[in-house]
């Protein structure tokens, strides 16, 4: 009988192309907009890292300036408190041993010699952190893997590079062994990775998270003496002082402070050691400021730096809208188009149609038109998707996603459902009779 | 006139009707919320700089060369790199700064007035060379502008530096008076003699300190030297190219990156034209979908009513009074979905101004989608009434 | 195989009533060829909706083929008139999207058939009227009388124990509908039972008896009522 019911529902959509077009492009519309548009939120909404994000915790301090509190930003949700730690109180708090894995980190800018024969030197992102960073974040190894614990603590000159940084130095073989120089330092290759392109850069939610991945990663124990220096956001309030060594003592909040928690109840002890740690600087002369220390999870920091923005936000609501609309325009297209039928099922209901005989027809064909409207509304979606992903410059596609595909397909169907469910009951009302017009 | 029997008939159809008035209710309720989003970002994008933008160019150098370790033989490579830019066919001015508007953000720190009471003032800060505001194309208000001799280029010097101020920070900071042989102190607690001030300057900060600026006088040499530079109007395209090769020329022992700023601004912009683009397609397509649920309606009570409006054109009803039978329908229909579109539209915004810090609905914009909507009302109902008119009175006789 | 008992059926709108039928009884047996006569008004059609049970009525009793059908639901209502009835419309009502092959397979995929035993069906009745070659023709394509044929084929594929036709001829020309009437003189010399409601004596003296309705009861045509006698009564 189903399929009775849909070879029944196409004669009766292909007698009316025009009625059907409208019926369908309009159930398109509604789809592609509010798919492009949840998907795009769910994009920056999703969980970056799924079954590990509520393990892994951003360390914030308050260090600053006593007499006047951190300047809220334009996003951001948060407590208003320096986004990151410095150097000094990073390294100390990395002395903890609650945490199953913690890294400090923050992106530089270096100079990379490549062989002289196979490109000029370049200046490069470079992620300085810990081996535990890796595993943390889940980053992908093509050859090799993460350097190890050792190698933090004798600030070893190894290095991390990603596939496209692999292909240009060394066209694309498994170099883990290989040396590169980098500022006036040569450096082992350990390990290459994978082609990653996270949508957000969920570890420097600080800066640009919708940026790519930096190509070369080192041992963040290199800082001191390489004298490297951030190139992301850095914020001081009072004097960093002039040589290298005042720098890494100041009170200027540059670094990324992340640990991964086995439970709640370390999450708990470890805010008391954070907390514990101020108190005890508090004594020395440093934070002056009221306590303020966050051990924040990941997806809880992703709505404090405003990783969605209001805008996103606004335009998922509206296209969501918009869906309904398309959905009651169904509804009265629908029922206008089922009632010119009335006799028809008039004659259906003498030949023996029952109520639901006839409610399961119609109904089918507002599935069929559900279906058809979320196939195309996910074709122009798709386009509207790489436009979108090219007006925001996002260095990954933005595309749909297998949760998106159902979330799409179950949008069509309800669509189609809830806007045939009203015209169906009614043309099932419609008396059999005799003496009809057809 | 007619308004008793096009009541009944609605009463009669009370669901149809009700779909295209709960319809038009959200159609207004979008469109004017739609149009308070394009319109916020609008007057962002506006916002003009006050910088000469469409003729400068950003170049960064990124060098290697292990020479570049050394201070002296940085500051020396930025002195003949602003020679041989200057130097080049259409450039007007050049200057060396860590200054790049439009970034969305910059540097900033805080300042008192020297003397003053006390408190601080957050401002973008930047250190340049004293072709800045030639650069930027921005003019001196007050005082003199920044020299050569202002430059301090030793790390440790003490000795107070010399920086030109926004006319806004004057404001700010001096409560009106005049800026002009007075001192600023920086966190550092060093003094900072300010000998003129410039207007305009506007530049987004992640802070609400867009128009405060300190241009100190320095070099910018540390992680490589950062240039900005305005070149004759129209001439971008090929000064480009000729920078490039006159800085290589000078000094090959490092790359270049050069950006125009009007990229960077459309850079910093990108959202806000997906949201007035897309908010623009999505109040063209939510219009024409309610419209073609009008046509829709009315088109089937037309049908409906053939026999009907037959009769009454044997009767003698004029055409124009058929029509005027289906655009009073559909006019008491609108109206009834644009009151009840007020209402959403006011319900709307109050959530994405409290859920997402949207802008407030201006009664204006309600005002111009109301007429939008009537002006939508009119010709989708007119589409299949035209054809109600030309139903022959013939049609009252036959059969059905 | 019908048999009617003082059934009464009202229609009422906000300001009248319509006595429609008025203590009506009639039976109707097996085999038999019944020929409903009447002036407009006089019930024909309402005596078609309730004996088709396509519509309730609210006194009396109704019994089809030995089985009493006077209250049921839509759904057992749906059943029987798909089972056991079949309508033969002065329209024909011939659903236009479907050919000639799907709409005679419409009842008999409400029966729920198999899909062999539905085309041997539909074959064999297309066959009987004639039209084998005009299976998928659409309605639109056919002549008046190829259409009413195409309905007789409907009817006859469900096999039904009644035939309620209501003005089988009425559109068609003398010559179609002499065709037609001699398809369902046809149809019941094999044993089906046939009410039809006609205006045309010739048609109606095809038919075995002739029933005549008058003011929602049924006449004895010796005796006609003194004349109007009681027609105002059905409009208070």
């Amino acid at each position: 009988m189903l399929l009775y019911n849909v070879r029944i529902a196409i004669k009766s959509l292909r007698r009316n192309p025009v009625l059907t077009a409208v019926i369908i492009g309009g159930i398109a519309l509604g789809i592609c907009a509010s798919t492009t548009f949840t998907t795009v939120r769910h994009m920056f909404a999703r969980d970056p890292l799924p079954g590990k994000s509520d393990r892994l915790f951003y360390v914030r301090m308050d260090n600053w300036d006593p007499h006047t509190p951190y300047p809220s930003g334009q996003n951001s949700t948060g407590p208003t408190m320096p986004p990151q730690v410095s150097y000094r109180d990073a390294m100390a708090l990395m002395r903890s041993n609650i945490p199953l894995r913690q890294t400090a980190a923050f992106r530089a800018m270096l100079t990379i010699y490549p062989d002289p024969r196979v490109a000029r030197p370049s200046s490069e992102d470079v992620r300085l952190c810990f081996s535990d960073f890796f595993t943390m974040f889940d980053v992908p190894f093509a050859y090799g893997g993460p350097w190890d614990r050792r190698a933090d603590a004798k600030a070893e000159q190894v290095v991390v590079i990603d596939d496209a940084m692999n292909q240009k130095l060394f066209k694309g073989v498994n170099s883990v062994g290989k040396r590169v120089r980098i500022d006036d330092r040569e450096f082992t290759v350990v390990g290459v990775l994978k082609p990653w392109r996270p949508f957000i850069k969920m570890y420097d939610l600080n800066g640009n998270f919708i940026a790519q991945p930096e190509p070369i990663y080192l041992p963040f124990s290199l800082t001191p003496g390489m004298q490297i220096r951030s190139n992301g956001n850095s914020d001081g309030w009072k004097s960093a002082g002039t040589t290298f060594e005042d720098f890494l003592n100041s009170d200027t909040d540059w670094v990324q402070l992340w640990v991964e928690l086995r439970s709640p109840a370390d999450a708990e002890q470890y805010h008391r050691f954070v907390d514990g740690y101020v108190l005890e600087e508090k004594k020395h002369g440093r934070f002056e400021r009221p306590l303020m220390n966050r051990v924040t999870a990941l997806r809880e920091l992703m709505g404090e730096f405003g990783v969605i923005t209001p805008q996103i936000n606004a335009m998922a609501a509206i296209s969501i809208l918009f869906l309904a609309i398309c959905a009651l325009n169904l509804t009265g297209l629908l029922l206008g188009k089922f009632l010119a039928r009335s006799p028809e099922v008039s004659v259906r209901r003498a030949l023996g149609a029952t109520r639901i005989d006839v409610f399961l027809q119609h109904i089918t064909e507002c599935e069929l038109v559900g279906l058809a409207g979320g196939a195309l509304g996910m074709l122009l979606s798709i386009g509207a998707m790489k436009l979108i992903g090219k007006f925001i410059s996002a260095t990954s596609v933005i595309a749909l996603d297998s949760e998106m595909i159902l979330a799409a397909l179950f949008l069509s169907l309800g669509a189609g459902l809830l806007a045939g469910l009203y015209p169906a009951w009614r043309i099932c009302s419609v008396q059999p009779a005799v003496q009809l017009k057809i | 006139m007619e308004f008793g029997p096009i009541i009944r008939a609605l009463k009669r159809n009370k669901v149809r009707f009700l779909l295209i008035v709960v319809q038009i209710a959200i159609t207004l309720a979008v469109v004017t919320n739609a149009i308070t989003m394009i319109r916020d970002e609008s007057v962002k994008m506006m916002k003009t700089s006050g910088f000469d933008d469409e003729n400068i160019v950003w170049v960064r150098t990124k060098p290697f060369a292990p020479g570049f370790k050394d201070l002296p033989y940085r500051i020396a490579a930025v002195n003949a790199d602003l020679r041989a830019i200057q130097a080049t066919p259409g450039v007007v001015a050049v200057a060396n700064t860590n200054f790049l508007p439009w970034q969305g953000g910059g540097s900033s720190g805080e300042v008192a007035a020297g003397g003053g009471d006390g408190s601080k003032f957050r401002t973008q800060m930047y250190t340049n060379t004293p072709g800045i505001l030639d650069a930027l194309g921005v003019h001196l208000v007050s005082g003199r502008g920044l020299r050569d001799t202002d430059i301090d280029d030793d790390p440790n010097s003490k000795a107070p530096s010399t920086a030109i101020i926004s006319r806004d920070l004057e404001r700010l900071v001096f409560k009106g008076k005049s800026a002009i042989g007075r001192q600023l102190q920086d966190s550092d607690n060093t003094v900072i003699n300010v000998v003129g001030t410039f207007d305009p300057f506007y530049n987004p900060y992640g802070w609400p300190i867009h128009e405060y600026a300190v241009f100190y006088a320095g070099h910018v040499s540390r992680r490589g030297a950062m240039y900005l530079v305005r070149v004759a109007p129209g001439s971008m395209k090929q000064t480009v190219p000729l920078i490039e090769k006159r800085m290589l020329q000078a000094n090959n022992g490092r790359n270049i990156d050069m950006k125009t700023i009007s990229e960077i601004k459309d850079n910093y912009f990108a959202q806000g034209r997906i949201v007035r683009t897309t908010m623009s397609m999505v109040i063209a397509l939510i219009v024409l979908v309610t419209g073609l649920g009008i046509v829709g309606v009315t088109a089937f009570s037309v049908t409906e009513r053939r026999k009907q409006i037959g009769t009454r054109r044997a009767l003698g009803a004029t055409k124009a009074s058929v029509l005027r039978y289906f655009l009073l329908e559909n006019w008491i229909v609108t109206n009834a979905g644009l009151i009840l579109g007020v209402a959403a539209a006011y319900g709307l915004n109050v959530l994405l101004v409290t859920k997402t810090a949207g802008a407030k609905l201006d009664w204006r914009i309600v005002v111009a989608a109301v007429v939008l909507l009537w002006i939508q009302g009119i010709i989708a109902t007119l589409i299949p009434a035209m054809r109600a008119t030309r139903f022959s009175p013939v049609i009252a006789t036959r059969g059905a | 195989m019908l048999r009617m008992k003082n059934i009464r059926k009202v229609y009422r709108t906000d300001l009248v009533e319509t006595h429609a039928l008025e203590d009506f009884s009639l039976n109707v047996e097996s085999g038999e060829f019944v020929a409903i006569m009447g002036p407009s008004g006089s019930g024909k059609t309402t005596f078609l909706n309730v004996a088709g049970l396509l519509d309730v009525f609210e006194g009396g009793t109704y019994e089809l083929d030995d089985k009493d059908v006077s209250r049921l639901s839509d759904r057992e209502m749906s059943h029987i008139r798909n089972q056991k009835i079949g309508f033969i419309f002065q329209g024909f009502n011939l659903i236009p999207d479907l050919d000639v092959f799907d709409n005679i397979d419409v009842p008999l995929r409400y029966r729920g058939l198999p899909a062999n035993d539905r085309k041997a069906r539909i074959e064999k009745a297309t066959e009987v009227v004639g039209l084998s070659s005009r299976m998928h023709h659409l309605p639109s394509q056919l002549s008046g009388g190829q259409q009413q044929r195409v309905a007789i084929a409907r009817v006859l594929a469900s096999d039904p124990k009644l035939i309620l036709a209501d003005e089988p001829t009425g559109n068609l020309d003398s010559l179609m509908a002499r065709e037609i009437m001699d398809l369902l003189d046809e149809i019941n010399r094999r044993g089906t039972t046939i009410v039809m409601v006609t205006h045309s004596p010739e048609c109606a003296a095809r038919a075995s008896r002739e029933i005549h309705l008058f003011d929602g009861r049924v006449i004895d045509v010796e005796r006609p009522p003194a004349l109007f006698g009681g027609a105002l009564k059905s409009a208070k």
